[in-house]
């Protein structure tokens, strides 16, 4: 038996082949039965008959031959595939050096990207969620005039604005407080939230256990209820049993009636949320209505736009103004401010946010534009390989096949990098700057920033890996063979495409090394900023004096001075002093002053000063030096006189020239001012200078039950606070200590936000600064081997190794020239980005211009050096010799 | 001629297998040989043959070629592959199970 063999290939054939091979069976029994004497007629009909139904049978063999092919072509094309990628490997492995660096540009990029853009939008963006957000706004008092901005509300006008149905349709008010609260037995100093209003309807929170509170739950005679943040849940219990317990705040027992779920973090340092206790005598004081404590957020209603809502509010600050009395709302240029909610908690980091997209988009471009001279001078090695493979046959289809694989595989590789370099930057920054921002604890890659980047970089690799295909096919085959060089183009159009390459990574590595120097600069003017105090060696700590136990002023006055004794005893400590108000640990609060011998001067601001509290030893403490007259003496405090202290600030705007001491001032009750201390930053090193007036806490220890602590030793902080807690359950074993730390320890984190900003945009300048060398360098060599012809005759013809090695450096110095000319000018166009994030630094600044420019120039020659060496020594008897 | 008897199509894979163990055959001298060895007891369904024959060759227990038969006719040839053989095998012992079950079933006595 003879083979013939002849595969199907298509459905077409297979029928075909059906239907000899039926035909073939038919025949053959029509044979056999005519040869057993049946007519021919007779026989197919027999035959036919025995068969069955022919075209039923037909039509199975049929499809079961298409699955048969279709599974025939799948394996093909996969072992097609596999045979591609085998290919490429080799290919690839061929010039790894270039292979490598293109896999560790992209991962870099996009690694970098991925985990600063996680970190940004965790802790700038989107802290926690909340349905329809976009729908919430924000309400605040605005008194320009008196340099009051982004102020709260009262709790009365709040009220006010709850009634406005056509405004919002649901709002709430919340004040956050410090309180003491017992777990078990022990006291701890906490932060929590009072509230009024619909709170949770508001930010549309389900509890995941128990329920919230309503306006009954507030009811005369009822016991206080409370609901826990899904942290302070957990610490409690993190069972369902924690429902109907008590939890003791402020020595009042609330019932627990509710838990959040774990991705509802308003205000984000609350651990537990209750109803504000509203005293109605109080309210009804026309004071109270200038009592600025709460931040209202409201949900507006269907068809309102913050536009509206603003021109509404602004309407209803009018007809404030004429109904209450002068006290709240005279002079101040009050207004009512509407923001977006959003909006509004971006705030002032909203310039950061933007610089750090913009740097983040910056370093994804330069990665491209790296990856895309690497994949060019690749390409252009291969030229000659690929012209061979043409004439050998190769389709067009089937070289572009290769490279496309090639640099698939290759920005795969990239991606991958990318993701364990971008989980790898992740947990260093979030180690970082943790303590900071408790949003940043078990935080992941975000997945769309991921993805997006990935696809840019991925699109951008293949992209540029496949063109170098088209063009090697259209090159006259024997040229390519022919030609001892590798280059696929001629003449002065060569490398255009690799010279651009280089200038645009010039350009954008100058623009990441000005905004990190620029950012980097102003993080150090800030911490150069003088405080007006001297943080160094000064622990404070908080303590809050329970109203049932310490009734009055005395009991007060008398636990402080008794604390101050045994602190003051301790070896090592230097002095103690305690304030409400002190700078950097919270705010006692700001309120209008009045000097009633003293006239209004001509372009004074209105006279508004931040308030401070103080008993003990606490200007020598803090450092504050006493300009004029004296500080707070013992007789003071003992007397509880109003005396008062006034800074230097308020001295100048009010005073002048004119001598403050003696003078009668009003900052609420009536006092005189018996001395002037230096101004202080109160909050932030790069807040302007506001009037700050100290009160005698002595005169009004009635009224204040809590005060921070400052201690100036040469001790370690740790031991100054262990001392202070047993100085301080020596005394009274219920009370807690909160919030200890170093002063100077507090500053810092005050820059916290400005500090991660500019540690990333660093981190950026450097990674720009390694990608720009590698890509600089890449491109130069290979300049370089493609001219090793010309740099060959010319040695021949008297050149000496000097006047190449210029002629190198020279060129690459050129590129990078124009690249920075280009950079600079982008910068000064787009200067006004960065400006909200500089501090004490033009963003025209000379030094960091200047320096960016010269470390970029410096890489350069670094990075072009190799090569020219290397031309220097090209050996021109080998080069003129040809291949 | 005897009764037809109606033969399962796990049956019919069976004596293909078989009958393509001794030599590669086309679909009509399968057939053939049956009829032969079975002295015409056993009447293969015709149509039922090819799609078997194609379903044996897409899971790989067959292979085909077209060929020359001594006549000079082209036709398709079937030839049983190592894995088809293997398909015998287990085949043969599972048909021997189920007969000898079946008689186990069928000679018992009844139990009353």
């Amino acid at each position: 038996m003879r083979r013939i063999i002849r595969l199907p290939g298509s459905r077409a054939r297979a029928r075909q082949d059906l239907q000899a091979e039926v035909s073939f069976h038919l025949e053959g029994r029509i044979e056999e039965l005519v040869a057993q004497g049946m007519s021919r007629r007779d026989a197919e009909q027999e035959a036919l008959r025995r068969f069955g139904d022919r075209a039923r049978v037909e039509s199975e063999v049929e499809r079961i031959d298409t699955a048969t092919l279709r599974r025939a072509r799948w394996q093909e094309r996969s072992g097609d595939a596999l045979l591609s990628m085998r290919y490429a490997l080799r290919g690839l492995a061929r010039r790894p050096l270039y292979a490598g660096a293109i896999v560790l540009t992209l991962a870099l990029g996009i690694g970098a990207n991925a985990a600063v853009f996680s970190v940004v939008h965790a802790v700038l963006l989107r802290p926690f969620a909340v349905p329809a957000m976009d729908r919430l706004a924000v309400v605040r008092n605005d008194f320009p005039l008196m340099g009051l901005r982004n102020a709260g509300l009262s709790a009365l006008e709040a009220l006010d604005l709850f009634e406005r149905k056509d405004l919002f349709s649901t709002a709430t008010a919340l004040s956050g407080e410090g309180t003491t609260i017992t777990i078990g037995t022990e006291p701890t100093r906490t932060v929590g939230s009072a509230t009024i209003g619909a709170f949770f309807g508001v930010f549309g929170v389900r509890a995941i256990l128990g329920r919230f509170y309503q306006p009954s739950d507030s009811e005369v005679g009822r016991t206080p209820v409370v609901v826990l943040s899904h942290r302070l849940w957990v610490q409690l219990s993190g069972d369902s049993a924690i429902i109907g317990r008590m939890l003791v705040i402020n020595e009042q027992p609330h019932e627990i009636i509710g838990v959040v779920p774990q991705d509802f973090m308003y205000p984000r340092s609350a651990l537990y949320w209750r109803p504000m206790v509203l005293d109605s005598l109080k309210l009804n004081q026309e004071q109270s209505r200038g009592t600025l404590t709460t931040s209202f957020v409201g949900r507006m209603r269907e068809g309102m736009t913050v536009d509206r809502l603003q021109r509404e509010l602004r309407a209803l600050a009018e007809r404030w103004h004429q109904q209450y009395s002068r006290r709240a709302y005279e002079r101040g240029g009050h207004t009512m401010l509407a923001t977006a909610f959003v909006e509004y908690q971006a705030g002032q980091l909203r310039p950061m946010v933007i610089a750090l997209f913009i740097a983040v988009l910056l370093v994804l471009l330069l990665a491209c534009a790296n990856v895309a001279g690497l994949q060019l001078v690749r390409a252009a090695g291969r030229a000659r390989e690929l012209a061979v493979r043409a004439a050998l046959g190769a389709g067009r289809g089937a070289i572009a096949r290769q490279l496309f694989v090639e640099s698939a595989l290759l920005t795969l590789a990239g991606a991958a990098g990318g993701v364990a370099l971008g989980r790898l930057g992740l947990t260093w920054l979030t180690h970082l700057e943790v303590a900071q921002f408790p949003a940043l604890a078990g935080l992941t890659l975000n997945g769309t920033v991921l993805a997006f980047t990935a696809v840019i970089a991925t699109a951008t690799g293949i992209a540029i890996g496949i063109a170098p295909g088209f063009r090697a096919a259209r090159v006259d085959v024997n040229d390519a063979l022919r030609s001892s060089g590798r280059g696929a183009s001629a003449g002065a159009g060569r490398h255009r495409l690799l010279r651009a390459s280089v200038v645009v990574q010039n350009a954008l590595t100058l623009l990441l090394l000005i905004g990190a120097g620029l950012t980097l600069r102003s993080l150090d003017r800030l911490l150069r900023v003088d405080p007006g105090f001297e943080p160094d060696h000064v622990v404070s700590f908080t303590m809050s004096l329970p109203p049932k136990r310490y009734t009055n002023g005395e009991q007060r006055r008398a636990f402080f001075n008794a604390l101050q004794e045994r602190l003051a005893a301790v070896p090592g400590v230097a002095s103690v002093g305690f304030a409400l108000g002190t700078p950097f640990t919270g705010s006692a609060g700001s309120t209008r002053y009045n000097l009633p011998g003293v006239q209004q001067r001509s372009g004074e601001p209105e006279r508004h000063a931040n308030q401070a509290f103080v008993f003990g030893d606490f200007f020598r403490t803090m450092g504050i030096p006493i300009m004029r007259g004296r500080g707070f003496s013992d007789a003071d405090f003992s007397s509880g006189t109003q005396t008062i202290v006034v800074d230097e600030t308020l001295v100048r705007q009010s005073f002048g020239d004119a001598d403050p001491i003696g003078a009668a001032i009003e900052h609420g009750p009536p006092g005189m001012i018996i001395g002037v201390a230096k101004s202080v930053k109160l909050n932030d090193l790069a807040e302007d200078a506001h009037p700050l007036v100290y009160h005698n806490y002595a005169a009004r220890a009635g009224y204040i039950g809590a005060l921070t602590a400052v201690v100036r030793s040469s001790l370690p902080t740790e031991q100054v606070l262990r001392a202070a807690r047993t100085a301080v359950s020596d005394l009274d074993p219920a009370l807690p200590l909160a919030n200890g730390a170093s002063l100077s320890e507090r500053v810092s984190e005050s820059v916290s936000v400005r500090r991660l900003v500019a540690y990333v945009l660093g981190g950026f300048g450097v990674l720009s600064l390694v990608l720009a060398l590698l890509g600089i360098y890449a491109v130069m060599s290979h300049v370089v081997a493609d001219r090793t012809r010309e740099i060959g005759i010319r040695s021949a013809l008297g050149a000496q190794g000097g006047q190449i090695m210029r002629m190198v450096l020279g060129e690459g110095l050129l590129l990078s020239l124009v690249g920075l000319v280009i950079g600079v000018a982008a910068f000064a166009g787009a200067r006004r980005v960065v400006e909200g994030l500089l501090f004490g630094v033009g963003s025209l600044d000379a030094v960091t211009l200047a320096s960016a420019v010269v470390l970029l120039g410096a890489a350069t020659l670094v990075a072009c050096y190799v090569p020219a060496s290397r031309a220097v020594r090209v050996d021109p008897s080998i080069t003129l010799k040809g291949e | 001629m005897a009764d037809d008897l109606d033969l399962m199509r796990g049956t019919l894979d069976l004596f293909v297998l078989k009958t393509l163990s001794w030599k590669p055959m086309h679909g009509l001298a399968v057939l053939r040989w049956i009829e032969t060895v079975t002295r015409s007891e056993l009447q293969v369904e015709e149509g039922a043959l090819y799609p078997a024959l194609h379903r044996m060759e897409q899971k790989g227990w067959l292979s085909a070629e077209w060929g020359v038969t001594e006549n000079n006719r082209r036709a398709k040839f079937y030839r049983l592959t190592a894995r088809g053989r293997k398909q015998l095998v287990s085949h043969l012992s599972i048909w021997e199970r189920y007969v000898s079950a079946a008689s186990l079933v069928l000679s018992a006595e009844s139990r009353t």
